[in-house]
């Protein structure tokens, strides 16, 4: 449907376009044949007004003629011409002379003195001399400035065109009783050419005076050869048809003209209008540019608005086809979704559930659409928990958490509900989504795992009781055992009875020590290891464990000392017998495992946190090693027990104490060189 | 009889009293009389011209007469005149001074008193626009052109001297000049600035041939008969007045006429 809207706007903006392209054409094409049009008459108006002009000018020299003509006095011709033919003649611009010559041709009398005397040519007139009728008969353009010099030339060749003066004769008979006279009349053809020029400039058009015969007389083109018949183009062949008329031609000279013609109402002369087409059509190009100038930035910016739309429209429908794309993702991902969502008006109807909703709770959309959520409600939830989660809901737009709901069929399920508020652009609220994951199954499946855990962590707790017992109640007799030992060796023995016997002490104070670093870790683990509150005093405490292992140290040739260092603050608190456990641990360590060289050990406070370092000369710990010593029935090599004797378990317990107290013990060692065991603990104070 | 030997004595003194004022000298009769009779040469455009249309004369020289009547104490009288006549004018007392821009030329020196120059003009050729063959001024002096000239002007005499080639038509009238040119009998007329500025202002056929550098200027002044100092130094005062207080050169303005003010 959008593709067909589309394209239907397409079209109509395209044909809008085209329309406004076609009336602009139109408008220019109409201008343009207005602009012939006028030219035409244009062309009709000139003939006509210098049709009127060129026979008036006939009809003056036709009136010195008739005034000269017999009858009107007795005088001689000759006489009354010097009478008559005063400068008044003189002063009309468009004669060269008048003059009176007789049948032969001889001038008699001038205006102009210098022609008397001459002999002008009868020939080359039109129409041709011998008709009785009084009539003006026109030569052709003769060079020379009058009838004295005047050349008849009938026509003018090309190479031959001077800027020399020149006239055209024309001749009106006058009968004077038995003897026949001439008048001649000697036009100006200057006088012509500046007249047409001054009102038709040359770039416009040209005029010019053609005799009916078709040859050409003058024109305002100085490029037309006076002379030549045809200049004036198809205007010679009209005018066998008729005395006036218009039309559109190409020149011989190649020029396309709009031409009138009008021949004199009188006389066998006529005038051609010819107005250069070019020069009209180049006013029309001028203002079709002024109008594109207008018309065309609208005409683009139209098209480009048009486009635009055109454009904006499109990419709202692809927006649109995304829209609906996101939705219909949107809608199959809550289709196909497993758990259950809901949409609700900000009052809370639900207007919206998926069919995960339904296989939850089992109630179809119909059934709940308009209801409000809480017809989930399980009753298993105090008022409170509700209230919270609405007040959650309206002031964070949030709320999450596990909720116990109930089916259409009454029984119960566990959900993780997770409601959000849906908000505008502007903010306001539109809709609140709900999303319940059904953990039901998970629920089941955490009990039994917690079940589980704490199977094995009871059996684990008895494991460890089971060890503290027994070894508290092996403790039991080995006190018994030690303290009957003691008692026998107070008694008289003899040497090796008391050999043996002090075996026996050794064997069961050593029993009686694993025993004990049993009890301690069986302690630990099972969580019953009690920390005491108590002042501390770490500095004797360094100092007595100090002077209890330099002995046994000193035995094998280390020197067992206490670095110097800052004396340590009053005051501190902790589990001093703890803290003697886990020293005397590292020492007997450091010595049991150096052969040669020291132990050192140091002291300090900083940072808030107790730190005791011991280290000695001693045989290493390789790196990957370094770990295991601290778990339980560890040393680092298999070999050690045998060696050094011992448990294992002294590390492991040390550190489980130090982390009991809140801090840490590490080792840093390098086999060969010596190990440096670092205990940190909080300094407490109070 | 009383009566009429008392109107004899009357008719007698009115007869003499005009020779007594002949006695006098032409400032003093001016004044009596009323009047500054000027002699112009009414069809001089731009210096004394009278419109023929209105019969108003104005130009350049009206102006001048009139400020210099104004200073007499006196109204203007124009004579109308010509180059032709202007000797024969002034010679019988027809005006008491010719104001139109007098070409100071030898020979009417011989015969009149010229006040100082207060114009220069060069010398102009006036052709039709259609004329073919003159193009520019080195074209007049061809073979085959015409060149007309009025008789009397001091035109006539420079192109008489001047001309080599062309054929030199001296005609009778000024306007005949224009005639002959219009109708093709002559190609150029000659005249001077002023007149130049009437063809061009009035005639559309007519196109000005200006020389390209100086062609013969000559100095205008206003001209008296002679045999009167007084009124002569009472002129060239005047003259020297106007050309001083910058009357001159405004009347000069007014008819266009201020590049040929000669100072």
């Amino acid at each position: 449907m959008s593709i067909h809207r589309r394209s239907a706007l397409f079209v109509v903006l395209s044909l809008l376009i085209v329309g406004w392209l076609g009336a602009y054409a139109f408008t220019l094409w109409r201008l343009r044949t207005a602009a012939l049009d006028n030219g035409i008459e244009a062309a009709v108006t000139h003939a006509r007004s210098f049709e009127k002009h060129l026979t008036q000018t006939f009809e003056m020299i036709e009136l010195a003629a008739v005034g000269l003509a017999p009858g009107q006095s007795t005088d001689s011709v000759g006489t009354r011409f010097s009478e008559q033919m005063n400068d008044a003649l003189r002063k009309t611009p468009y004669l060269r002379s008048l003059s009176l010559i007789d049948e032969e041709g001889l001038v008699l009398a001038s205006t102009s003195p210098g022609n008397v005397g001459g002999k002008v040519a009868l020939r080359g007139f039109f129409p041709i001399i011998g008709d009785d009728s009084p009539t003006m008969h026109i030569g052709s353009l003769w060079l020379g400035r009058d009838l004295a010099d005047g050349i008849a030339e009938t026509a003018l060749a090309d190479d031959t065109r001077n800027n020399g003066p020149a006239f055209v004769p024309v001749l009106r008979r006058i009968d004077n009783g038995e003897h026949r006279h001439w008048i001649v009349a000697a036009l100006n053809p200057e006088y012509f050419t500046l007249h047409f020029s001054q009102l038709l400039p040359g770039e416009e058009g040209h005029v010019q005076i053609l005799r009916h015969d078709g040859l050409l007389l003058l024109s305002s083109n100085p490029l037309d050869l006076p002379g030549h018949a045809g200049a004036a183009g198809q205007v010679t062949e009209w005018l066998a048809r008729q005395e006036s008329g218009a039309l559109r031609q190409i020149l011989p000279g190649g020029n396309p003209v709009l031409s009138a013609y009008r021949v004199s109402s009188r006389f066998p002369a006529l005038v051609a209008v010819h107005l250069s087409q070019n020069t009209i059509l180049e006013r029309w190009r001028d203002e079709a540019r002024r109008i594109s100038l207008v018309v065309l930035p609208i005409l683009f910016a139209l098209s480009a608005a048009a486009f635009l739309v055109w454009l904006r429209q499109r990419r709202l429908e692809e927006r649109e086809d995304e829209l609906s794309n996101q939705r219909k993702l949107a809608e199959s991902v809550f289709a196909a979704t497993n758990n259950g969502v809901f949409l609700t008006t900000p009052q809370g109807d639900i207007i919206a559930v998926n069919p995960a909703f339904e296989r939850i709770t089992g109630y179809t959309a119909s059934e709940v659409l308009g209801r409000n959520p809480r017809l989930l409600a399980s009753g298993r939830h105090d008022e409170s928990f509700y209230r919270h989660m609405w007040e959650s809901i309206q002031t964070v737009g949030h709320w999450d958490g596990e909720i116990i709901n109930r089916r259409k069929d009454g029984t119960l399920f566990h959900g993780i509900v997770n409601i959000n508020a849906v908000l505008d652009d502007h903010g306001r609220l539109k809709h609140y989504v709900g999303v319940t994951v059904d953990i039901t199954e998970r629920k089941e499946y955490e009990s039994q795992l917690l079940l589980a855990k704490e199977r094995a962590e009871a059996a684990s707790l008895a494991k460890t009781t089971f060890l503290a017992t027994v070894s508290h109640e092996l403790r039991t007799p080995m006190n018994g055992v030690l303290g009957m030992t003691e008692v026998l060796l107070r008694s008289p023995l003899d040497e090796r009875q008391r050999r043996q016997l002090g075996i026996v002490r050794d064997s069961a104070v050593s029993l009686l020590d694993i025993l004990n670093q049993i009890l301690d870790y069986s302690k630990i683990e099972s969580h019953n290891l009690q920390l005491e509150h108590l002042p501390l005093d770490v500095n004797s405490l360094i100092r007595d464990l100090s002077a209890l292992f330099a002995p046994a140290a000193l035995a094998k040739g280390v020197r067992l000392h206490e670095l110097p260092h800052a004396p340590l603050p009053e005051g501190l608190f902790g589990d001093p017998l703890r803290l003697r456990q886990i020293l005397t641990n590292l020492l007997s360590n450091a010595v049991k495992f150096t052969r040669a060289g020291e132990i050192t050990v140091d002291a300090d406070v900083s940072d808030g946190c107790l730190r005791i370092v011991v280290s000695d000369t001693g045989i290493g710990i390789a790196a990957d090693k370094q770990q295991q010593i601290f778990e339980a029935f560890t040393q680092a090599d298999g070999s050690h027990t045998r060696e050094f004797g011992g448990t294992g378990l002294g590390l492991s317990i040390s550190r489980r104490l130090a982390e009991a107290m809140g801090g840490s013990l590490t080792v840093d060692s390098t086999p060969g060189q010596g190990s440096r065991f670092t205990l940190s603990i909080p300094a407490q104070f109070s | 009889m009383h009566r009429r030997s008392c109107f004899s004595a009357l008719l007698l003194i009115s007869l003499l009293l005009p020779l007594q004022a002949m006695a006098q000298g032409r400032l003093e009769r001016i004044v009596e009389r009323g009047t500054l009779r000027v002699c112009i040469w009414p069809d001089y455009y731009g210096i004394s011209f009278r419109n023929p249309k209105t019969g108003r004369p104005s130009g350049i020289d009206i102006d001048n007469a009139n400020d210099l009547a104004r200073r007499l104490g006196v109204r203007t009288q124009f004579v109308n005149s010509s180059f032709a006549t202007l000797i024969d004018d002034l010679e019988s007392d027809r005006c008491d001074i010719a104001m139109f821009a007098i070409g100071i030329t030898p020979a009417r020196q011989e015969r009149l008193r010229f006040t100082q120059p207060y114009l220069l003009s060069d010398i102009y050729a006036i052709t039709t626009r259609s004329n073919p063959r003159i193009n520019a001024w080195e074209d007049i002096d061809r073979p085959g052109i015409v060149v007309a000239v009025a008789r009397g002007t001091l035109h006539e005499g420079v192109m008489k001297e001047k001309l080599r080639h062309a054929e030199l038509r001296v005609l009778e009238t000024p306007h005949a000049r224009e005639y002959e040119v219009q109708s093709g009998r002559a190609d150029v007329f000659m005249t001077d600035y002023p007149y130049s500025r009437r063809m061009l202002d009035n005639s559309d056929w007519a196109r000005l041939v200006a020389p390209p550098g100086k062609f013969h200027t000559t100095p205008y002044a206003w001209a008296m008969a002679p045999g009167d100092d007084a009124f002569h130094s009472y002129v060239e005062r005047e003259l020297q007045a106007m050309k001083m207080d910058g009357r001159l050169m405004t009347n000069a303005v007014r008819h266009r006429l201020e590049p040929i003010v000669f100072r």
